[in-house]
């Protein structure tokens, strides 16, 4: 009776450790990794910096189609426009050039992070305000849906296919601006201000395939879980 | 003209002063902008070996040692620079000056002969300039710090004193002239050849040089220590060809991308790659939109989308309790990796601890005998703004509460 006793005792004892290595990798395997968030300042750098891959490799098989290749990054506000990235913190800009093979068209992917939805409104109304002097400014609904197919897209989480946007029209570029409040995530108030445009031309319905393209593609994810993009408003919208 | 000498050299020093000043876009805390004289030393003994290797000059220099002299100010009392006075066979060589903030270049001058204000005959001569230029009677200036403001703007600084030990205001001597000067006026009446813009292109382009530099150099001293722990039987290696990408919806699926689009360029061209592939994994793996990812869905958010373009030959796999020699071996055998960790520490060069972080892992350096020299290579998805390249960055193992590895094979 006492060596059962002993036994049971051994055997309750031994199984204690193992119990507690399940239970702490049961915890581990529950606990989530992410979102390992970069510091805000290296947004608009970044995203820049994951444009320019897509044409460096000629055996490319998916995604299909591409036609435009990556011919410059650039750290800066996009001197076409005012630079809305003087006084705030953390607010940066960079932006992307890209060609056509075989002419001379050039596009333009420019963006404008902003760590703080205030200070993005404020620029928003800034820009809007500079643009409508430069030029004509028309709220868009952007159908994405062709591309976004095109691009066969496999994931779980479908991108939105239209898009709400602004169309600009000058007399040298013409292009669409897109806001996105909380673009990295909803429970921060980063904000884009995005622009793809042409470059020296503004006929946008002959330029209109090119910037869709490198919308689908370059901005896709950053609609994402946010579902939705704005046009530029003069007041800034919170 | 001695007007124009006056003003050329007043504007010498504000663009000096300036380009201590950080731009308003860095966005760093200033705590991570400062170089302990530590970190300072190594600089030194890196420079000195470097060029006592690559420079006949300095070839004695091989196995010099350094000492702190010096630490210089700016006006606003933050440390500027450090002074190492060098020496072979215990006699004095030279000196390094390094920069005390990663706002100036690492390293800022180095001479076999001696920095200026350092020799007694300097010190007594500023100290003259000051006490002829009291403007007052019965003051007496005591010197108080050595100030740094770049190139060769080397100063004393002093504190006058009345006769009853009350502070009457302080006095700057230009040690390269010996004369008082007066750096609260040089910005008065004195014409930049500049517009603010290009001088806002100018200091942003400088910024850039000294991030660059920085990062240059703790690469370097990270391979100069690779190549010696090689020589002393250490071993390491580095994957080529591996994307990097910035971190797009979290960590993981970047991570995780950056493997796969390695086997996209090498091999499996029909996989996706950059923001579409990316953007793929996260839906797979099941992401959250706070840009988490559970580290049991890791690998078969790879694998479905491995098998969704129709590759059955590479598959992927977690170890929950990976080892030294299993990642050694796994680079070795030219495959990349993702290491997702709870509570990464930092990793070298970085100012901010990886915490709860996936990162690719492209290449290791150490030996199995020391874990204390065993370090892993990784692409962290983070980019330091300034950079024009995209870096690796090196961890320590073991710098984690735990980590898992999701490891990606050919079969």
């Amino acid at each position: 009776m006492k060596e059962t006793e002993g036994l049971k005792r051994w055997i309750i004892w031994g199984t204690i450790p193992f119990i507690l290595i399940f239970i702490f990798f049961l915890a581990i395997l529950i606990y989530p990794i992410g979102p390992g968030l970069p510091q805000h300042q290296d947004f608009s750098t970044g995203i820049i910096w994951n444009v320019g891959h897509r044409c460096d490799s000629p055996d490319r098989a998916n995604p299909p189609g591409s036609d435009l290749c990556i011919s410059q990054r650039n750290s800066g506000n996009y001197p076409q426009f005012p630079s809305l990235t003087q006084t705030a913190g953390y607010a940066t800009a960079s932006h992307a050039v890209f060609r056509k093979p075989g002419t001379n068209q050039t596009r333009v992917f420019a963006i404008w992070y902003f760590e703080n939805s205030g200070e993005c409104g404020n620029s928003e109304g800034l820009l809007s305000r500079y643009l409508k002097a430069q030029g004509q400014l028309t709220p868009v609904s952007l159908d994405l849906s062709r591309e976004i197919q095109s691009w066969n897209y496999a994931g779980g989480q479908a991108p939105p296919s239209t898009l709400e946007g602004t169309v600009f029209e000058s007399n040298d570029t013409a292009g669409y601006f897109f806001v996105i409040k909380k673009a990295v995530m909803p429970s921060r108030d980063d904000c884009f201000i995005e622009y793809f445009g042409l470059i020296g031309e503004n006929n946008l319905s002959a330029g209109s395939a090119d910037l869709r393209q490198i919308i689908a593609l370059e901005g896709n994810p950053w609609y994402l879980f946010t579902g939705q993009t704005g046009p530029l408003s003069e007041q800034g919208r919170e | 003209m001695k007007r124009l000498k006056t003003c050329i050299i007043l504007l010498a020093l504000l663009l000096a002063a300036m380009a201590l000043v950080p731009l308003v876009s860095a966005g760093e805390q200033k705590s991570d902008k400062i170089v302990d004289i530590k970190d300072a030393e190594s600089n030194a003994l890196f420079e000195i070996r470097t060029l006592a290797e690559n420079n006949p000059n300095f070839s004695n220099w091989t196995n010099a040692t350094v000492q702190p002299v010096t630490t210089y100010y700016d006006l606003n009392d933050e440390k500027t620079a450090y002074a190492f006075n060098v020496f072979v066979d215990n006699k004095y060589s030279g000196y390094v000056l390094t920069s005390a903030t990663k706002d100036n270049f690492p390293i800022l001058a180095f001479s076999h002969g001696k920095i200026i204000g350092s020799d007694p005959k300097s010190a007594q001569d500023s100290l003259t300039s000051a006490k002829e230029g009291i403007v007052g009677e019965g003051l007496t200036p005591t010197k108080v710090k050595n100030v740094y403001l770049g190139g060769l703007a080397f100063y004393n600084e002093y504190q006058m004193m009345d006769s009853k030990g009350q502070n009457k205001g302080k006095s700057l001597v230009d040690l390269h002239t010996n004369k008082v000067v007066d750096l609260s006026n040089t910005s008065q009446g004195i014409p930049i050849p500049a517009t603010d813009q290009e001088f806002k292109k100018f200091q942003e382009k400088q910024q850039s040089e000294i991030k660059e530099s920085w990062n240059l150099q703790n690469t370097a001293m990270l391979n100069n220590r690779t190549v010696r722990l090689a020589t002393s039987g250490y071993s390491w290696n580095s994957l080529n060809g591996v994307p990097q990408y910035f971190w797009t919806l979290g960590c993981s699926p970047t991570a995780a991308g950056m493997v796969v689009g390695y086997y996209s360029l090498h091999g499996y061209p029909n996989l996706p790659r950059d923001t579409p592939l990316i953007n793929e994994l996260a839906g797979y793996m099941g992401t959250s939109v706070g840009g988490s990812s559970w580290p049991w869905n890791i690998a078969p958010g790879i694998n479905t989308l491995i098998s969704h373009y129709n590759y059955y030959t590479l598959s992927a796999t977690t170890d929950i309790i990976p080892t030294w020699s299993g990642d050694v071996n796994e680079i070795d055998s030219i495959r990349p990796f993702v290491l997702n960790m709870l509570n990464g520490g930092n990793a070298i060069g970085r100012s901010q601890a990886y915490g709860d972080h996936s990162v690719t892992c492209i290449g290791y350096t150490g030996n199995t005998g020391s874990p204390d020299q065993q370090f892993l290579e990784v692409y962290d998805t983070w980019m330091v703004s300034g950079e024009s390249n995209y870096a690796s960055h090196f961890i320590h193992y073991n710098n984690w509460l735990w980590a898992a590895d999701t490891y990606v094979r050919p079969s």
